[in-house]
């Protein structure tokens, strides 16, 4: 059970706690809001957290292996946030707290080290293949360091630290690290406003059909009878999709109502890998018409069951999770997946993380209530063919 | 006295619950149960060892987990999911594992579901095409790594590194009775392991979930095993390089001391990767990368800079495993099923002994001549 025990404002940037005392370890999860960044901007970020990672001005990436006790520190870009990652051993949470100070604020970027990361080859999962970045031929390392300054400022950064801790010493720690570290004025570069990119690299990757609503905004009144009704259409393997894209056709293995994070919420999308030589709009429309058919023909059985998935996935760490928030999919239940989802909820909606609110509010809407939901985020879903030959 | 044996009996402090029980039940199927104390949910999971394949049916078990998975009636996950819970299945080499999360009060409905599945029944042709077709759009999911792996261990152990996905045409041709046959093989006492892990009572939990395996037959047959592999090199249809080690199980001394090589070497590359199913049978331990001319640097890379890393991380790898509730079910099973005297506590201890001499023993079975290496296209 993870305890709420200290919201502070530390240097401008905002402090959490979460006390799990069984834990032998400590994770610090720094959530980095992004402003708005122009296409240059989003296709550079990437390089730039791959070479953070690599090595700040006081360590070495086998420096940072040895001093958190062999957990990496993991760096990742969202499209709504940077999330860094460190976890150690508790008794060395003074080495975490050093390194998110070193990797927020020291990282040298060289321009060798930027040649290699811009080579690197990008993840093809999922969320990647969905929202893919623009990319850029070449990195001047002037510019990378000017968007390091951009987005790692003090008062974009929420850090939550869950696990066997002191109460108040990570705070203490973190205060201490950052007391000079003030917020300059970062004037708008044109260069990097206007850097020219490229179109993204060619998908060649298996068929993805994705049907995209509209966004839904953080603190909409609606989000769990929302939630729910994704629950209902796509996770699980009584849901909706399983049931007509998979059993009765044989289109997908997987398939999956998700939630993927934008800039002021996320945007719902039923997703799915479709093998298949036809034309593609007709199989658009005959994949939206199954889901909005079986819609129709829910009853109380589907309502328990989506109710049922919801408190797992809520409550007991179940993974079929519609909430995209980790790199590849949903988050992991384990400590470091915990103490980010609180860390990055309130960051993202100014309120505490509260499943078990959610799943009351859940158990509210009823079954004609629940199939409105889901024909409004299914009617208003437009259709996209992602990679295939 | 009557007054002092009171106070005596008040002064014996009471022992802590125990936090972990194996039990052995009469037809020598294995029982595990571990507490973890404020675990979000509990999480159930039954393995089976491969079955010896004298029949030639073990290229169907991918076929064969699809089809069991959904119960006798096909209403195991309505009845699962509205508990709250979620069953996924999965095929390894060496294991077939099913397994349930949900939360602590609906294990009950867990268990039942799991020994629904062990009640199999003969599939019909059309069952069969169906799930065939369904697996061959999984075969599309499959990744660069993946087919990496596959050519790595076709090279190293020929038959003997089957891959568990199979060939989805080869499938098509399965019969209903030499499915229902490997299933008899398959869901025995003897190659079974039930690991149950959460914030759970032991002994309440370990009698109930007795109940999911007692009834199974016993074989008295061995389980699969393979020879060791040999090194050599393959070209796969993906982009980058592998290196692997062959190596016996991973209770061997040898074994870990390549894990932390391996880890180690993995670490020093650009977007390395180390890949390795945990098994008590000969296996290969892969370190890849994404771009080939990195791969001298793993020949020339020093034991001396390498063995305090490749410690460190061994560590933490065997620890991800132990002290997860996710982690511990898994290791537990895979292992138990193949081996029940198999205890993964050991392994830190191993990691702990390993030696200079012994490192860079575990360091060349990552190069030539050793080695089994992959080059992509």
């Amino acid at each position: 059970m993870i305890a709420l025990l200290l919201l502070a404002k530390v240097q401008a940037s905002s402090f959490i706690e979460f006390a799990q005392p069984a834990s032998k370890d400590v994770t610090l999860q720094a959530v980095c809001k992004l402003p708005e960044l122009s296409d240059g901007e989003r296709a550079m970020l990437p390089v730039i957290v791959r070479a953070m990672t690599r090595q700040t001005s006081d360590y070495l990436r086998s420096d940072m292996i040895r001093m958190t006790g062999g957990y990496e520190p993991k760096v990742v870009v969202m499209p709504d946030v940077v999330r860094i990652s460190i976890t150690t051993p508790s008794a060395a949470m003074g080495n975490g707290i050093t390194l998110l100070e070193s990797l927020s604020r020291r990282a040298p970027l060289f321009q060798e080290t930027l040649d290699t990361c811009l080579q690197s080859t990008a993840t093809t999962g999922w969320p990647q293949r969905l929202d893919p970045p623009t990319s850029l031929k070449k990195i001047k390392r002037a510019e990378a360091l000017e968007l390091y300054r951009k987005v790692f400022r003090p008062s974009r950064i929420t850090v939550g630290v869950g696990g066997g801790l002191t109460p108040g010493q990570a705070a203490e720690l973190w205060s201490t690290k950052v007391a000079d570290w003030q917020e300059k004025l970062v004037k708008d570069s044109l260069a990097l406003k206007f850097l020219k990119t490229e179109p993204p690299t060619e998908d060649h990757g298996p068929l993805l059909l994705s049907l995209e609503s509209p966004e839904l905004i953080a603190n909409d009144v609606n989000l769990s009878g929302k939630f729910l009704a994704l629950i209902a259409i796509g996770a699980g393997k009584q849901c909706t999709l399983y049931r007509t894209w998979r059993e009765k056709h044989a289109w997908s293995y997987r398939q999956e109502a998700i939630l993927s994070p934008t800039t002021n919420g996320w945007k719902p999308r039923l997703v799915a890998q479709m093998e298949f030589a036809g034309d593609r709009s007709e199989r658009a429309v005959a994949a939206k018409t199954a889901v909005q058919q079986d819609i129709d023909n829910w009853t109380e059985n589907d309502r328990s069951r989506a109710l049922g998935m919801a408190q797992g996935i809520l409550l007991a760490g179940v993974r079929s999770n519609p909430l995209y928030l980790g790199s590849s999919g949903p988050l992991n239940d384990d400590l470091e997946g915990r103490t980010y989802l609180e860390t990055y909820w309130r960051q993202k909606t100014g309120r505490p993380w509260t499943p078990e609110k959610m799943l009351a509010e859940m158990g509210l809407i009823g079954l004609k209530e629940l199939k409105e939901l889901a024909h409004d985020m299914v009617d208003a879903a437009t259709p996209r063919f992602i990679g295939g030959q | 006295m009557n007054v002092l044996i009171p106070l005596l009996v008040m002064q014996i402090p009471a022992l802590p619950p125990a936090t972990r029980l194996r039990t052995i039940l009469p037809n020598r199927a294995v029982v595990q149960v571990e507490r973890v104390e404020g675990a979000s949910g509990v999480v159930a999971s039954m393995w089976f060892a491969t079955p010896q394949d004298k029949a030639g049916n073990n290229r169907f078990r991918h076929l064969l987990e699809h089809l069991v998975a959904k119960g006798q009636k096909g209403d195991i996950d309505q009845r699962v999911e509205t508990a709250g819970g979620l069953l996924t299945a999965s095929t390894y080499r060496d294991a077939m594992c099913f397994e349930i999360r949900c939360p602590k009060s609906s294990l009950p409905t867990a268990l039942k579901a799991l020994r629904d599945i062990t009640s199999t029944r003969l599939y019909t042709a059309d069952e069969i095409a169906h799930e065939c077709d369904v697996i061959a759009q999984e075969s599309a999911t499959r990744t660069a790594d993946d087919r990496m792996s596959v050519a790595a261990w076709n090279e190293a152990y020929g038959d003997g590194g089957t891959d568990p996905f199979g060939v989805v045409d080869d499938m098509r041709s399965c019969s209903p009775t030499a499915l229902s046959s490997l299933a008899a093989s398959t869901f025995v006492a003897d190659h079974a392991s039930l690991v149950v892990v959460g914030d759970v009572d032991v002994d309440a939990t370990s009698k109930a979930a007795a109940g999911v395996l007692v009834g199974l037959p016993a074989s008295k047959k061995a389980s699969s095993t393979r020879a060791l592999g040999k090194p050599g090199h393959a070209m796969a249809d993906a982009p980058g390089f592998a290196t692997a080690a062959i190596v016996p199980g991973i209770q061997n001394t040898p074994s870990i001391a390549a894990l932390m090589a391996g880890l180690a070497l993995a670490s020093s590359l650009d977007d390395g990767a180390f890949t390795y199913t945990p098994t008590a049978a000969n296996g290969l331990m892969i370190v890849s990368g994404p771009d080939q001319t990195q791969s001298d640097a793993l020949t020339y890379a020093k034991a001396e800079n390498l063995i305090g890393i490749g410690r460190i991380l061994a560590r933490k790898w065997i620890r991800r495993y132990l002290e997860s509730v996710d982690g511990i079910a898994y290791i537990r099973g895979i292992l138990g099923c193949q081996d029940p005297g198999l205890n993964p506590e050991n392994l830190l201890e191993l990691v702990d002994s390993i030696d200079m001499a012994q490192f860079k023993e575990a360091l060349a079975k990552y190069r030539r001549p050793q080695a089994l290496e992959v080059t992509g296209q």
